[in-house]
């Protein structure tokens, strides 16, 4: 049996913009979420969003980015919440077997443990300056929280970021005294 | 750097994140392209609609058993005749009911139907714990989802 899912009919202009923004997405996904198996779900999600809204879309790139922000602060923290502690990794059941994000370049291990221990608004406020270079105003817009808010959770979410590559001998003297 | 960069902002750019940052981001490649990922996804969204579109159906009859079981337990033995005991038979033309993907009629006046059918939806919407969401968060991922405006109860 075929189970090659039947391509959507509707979206033009939707796989452009998807082939072209992926690969950014994924990794704008990878720094909020930590992991690669919850980064691909992420994205899968906020272009399947996107690709339903696709025609009522004026700026679809801001569009998928809030989406993304907003799922994985919202659904994606709530169904963490609730999985079992059993299942540690993340598996869950709807993934999909054979089809992981594959590692291409390089990653710094102790960013990822650095990631684990942040909360997930310090993690998504240090995933939107680093990745998307933005300002606190733009991440605050982004969060859907007050400027404060965002500028409490990158100083905080930097700080412990500096702190655990410091304990991990991964960063420079030079780059503390940067600050 | 973006130009409207404020002065706490500089003050938290580290240039060792900032590298490590981009090394994560650029790490890892989707497993298949965008037509694909969104053929599967489309699919998935698909199944979910239609899934939430019964467990609407499901969460009126739901409170209609309950209006029902409310009344027929107030004092005064004259209140109205119950709306859809369970016990009584299949469901009649004004009784709750819905279809199943599979095509199979429900009954949700059957608790037992309707329990299976809400730990069928909750397990689609993709909850492994078997437990389905609050009204409010269901609202919320239906109309992310783009559903239709009777799934969200209006």
């Amino acid at each position: 049996m075929d189970t090659t899912p039947a391509r959507p009919a509707t979206h033009p202009g939707f796989e452009e913009f998807a082939t072209a923004q992926q690969r950014r997405l994924l990794g704008l996904a990878h720094a909020l979420t930590g992991n690669p198996h919850d980064a691909w779900d992420l994205t899968q999600e906020t272009l399947a969003r996107v690709a339903a809204r696709w025609r009522r879309i004026d700026d679809a790139g801001a569009y998928a980015r809030t989406t993304m922000v907003r799922l994985n602060t919202d659904t994606w923290r709530r169904w963490r919440r609730e999985r079992p502690s059993a299942d540690p990794a993340g598996v869950e059941a709807g993934r999909e077997p054979g089809y992981e994000p594959r590692l291409v370049g390089e990653v710094d291990a102790w960013l990822l443990e650095g990631l684990a221990t942040l909360s997930a608004d310090q993690r998504t406020a240090l995933a939107l300056r680093y990745v998307e270079d933005l300002d606190t105003r733009s991440i605050a817009h982004r969060m859907g929280v007050p400027e404060g808010t965002a500028r409490s959770n990158l100083t905080r979410g930097t700080a412990r970021l500096r702190e655990h590559a410091r304990a991990a001998g991964a960063l420079h003297q030079n780059s503390e005294e940067t600050r | 750097m973006n130009q409207h960069e404020t002065p706490d902002l500089l003050d938290s750019h580290d240039p060792e994140l900032a590298r490590a940052f981009a090394r994560l981001s650029t790490a890892y490649e989707a497993p298949y392209g965008a037509d694909e990922l969104v053929a599967r996804r489309t699919d998935r969204l698909r199944a979910r609609r239609r899934w939430t579109t019964a467990l609407g159906v499901a969460a009126a009859a739901a409170v209609v058993v309950t209006a029902g079981a409310v009344v027929t337990s107030l004092p005064g033995g004259d209140s109205p005749a119950p709306l859809s005991p369970a016990s009584e038979g299949p469901a009649g033309p004004s009784e709750p009911s819905g279809t199943s993907e599979q095509g199979e009629q429900l009954d949700l006046t059957d608790p037992e139907q309707l329990a299976r059918l809400e730990r069928r939806c909750a397990a689609a919407l993709g909850d492994s714990a078997g437990q389905l969401r609050s009204a409010e968060e269901l609202r919320r991922d239906l109309e992310a989802a783009g559903a239709p405006r009777e799934c969200l109860g209006e």
